[in-house]
């Protein structure tokens, strides 16, 4: 999955993204295998999770909005999910929604 | 006298995928909607030149082939820009080339305050001509 986090905040705030995204994930009686949290070009960060499970497309969708990815594109992917566009790949979207990671 | 064959290179095979998305407001709704195209194809490349070049040249038909779908099909005629992106490029399953990309539509209509997505009919975009066999009378 890939989430991104459109603010800068200090380091330790990120550590304790880190937790409780495994705590979320946990709850979902998932594992991550990887976090990485890698500083955006513009602003803010794009952390990527790498998952021990296979998970849905509409799924992964939700845990992203739980893990506070950008509410827009969660929203247009749900609408995309919703009349089967489910590929597991890497979605870019040329317009407004740059890029999408189930 | 023997005539020495070239011997060229088997290329492989590689999958292009690539998003074509516009925006655009229905006067007679009253919605923003948005257009969004895949194509797929899978193309012989080589190289990094190999590769640029079929990206630009799907870019190209890409976007001909959206402004004439859409006024065609949908009698939209757009005047905003049509944004292209294309994701890494990955080895085909199946090593043959195709002249055709496949493409699948969609179009997003903001209703009440959500994006609804409702499929488009998917179709083909001819990429390169077919070769033609030569025979010889």
């Amino acid at each position: 999955m890939k989430i991104d986090l459109d603010i800068t905040v200090d380091a330790s705030w990120l550590q304790h993204y880190r937790r409780i995204a495994e705590l979320i994930l946990g709850l979902f009686g998932l594992k991550a295998t990887v976090i990485r949290i890698a500083p955006s070009r513009s602003r803010g960060y794009h952390v990527r999770i790498y998952l021990d499970k296979f998970i849905p497309a509409g799924f992964a969708n939700m845990l992203q909005w739980f893990l506070l990815d950008d509410h827009g594109r969660v929203d247009f992917d749900r609408a995309r999910i919703n009349v089967g566009f489910d590929e597991r790949r890497t979605v870019i979207k040329a317009s407004r929604r740059r890029t999408t990671c189930w | 006298m023997r005539r020495r064959r070239r011997r060229y290179r088997k290329r492989p095979v590689r999958a292009f995928r690539m998003t074509a998305s516009s925006f655009d407001y229905d006067e007679r709704k009253h919605q923003p909607i948005e257009i969004e195209m895949y194509f797929n194809i899978n193309r012989a490349a080589q190289g990094k030149t190999d590769i640029r070049r079929i990206q630009t040249r799907l870019e190209e038909k890409g976007r001909k082939h959206f402004h004439y779908w859409l006024l065609k099909h949908l009698n939209v005629r757009l005047e905003r820009s049509v944004h292209v992106n294309f994701e890494k490029e990955q080895r085909a399953k199946r090593q043959v080339q195709q002249a055709y990309a496949s493409v699948r539509r969609l179009m997003m209509r903001r209703v009440d305050r959500r994006w609804v997505a409702e499929n488009l009919p998917s179709g083909k975009m001819r990429f390169a001509k077919r070769r033609t066999k030569l025979v010889r009378k």
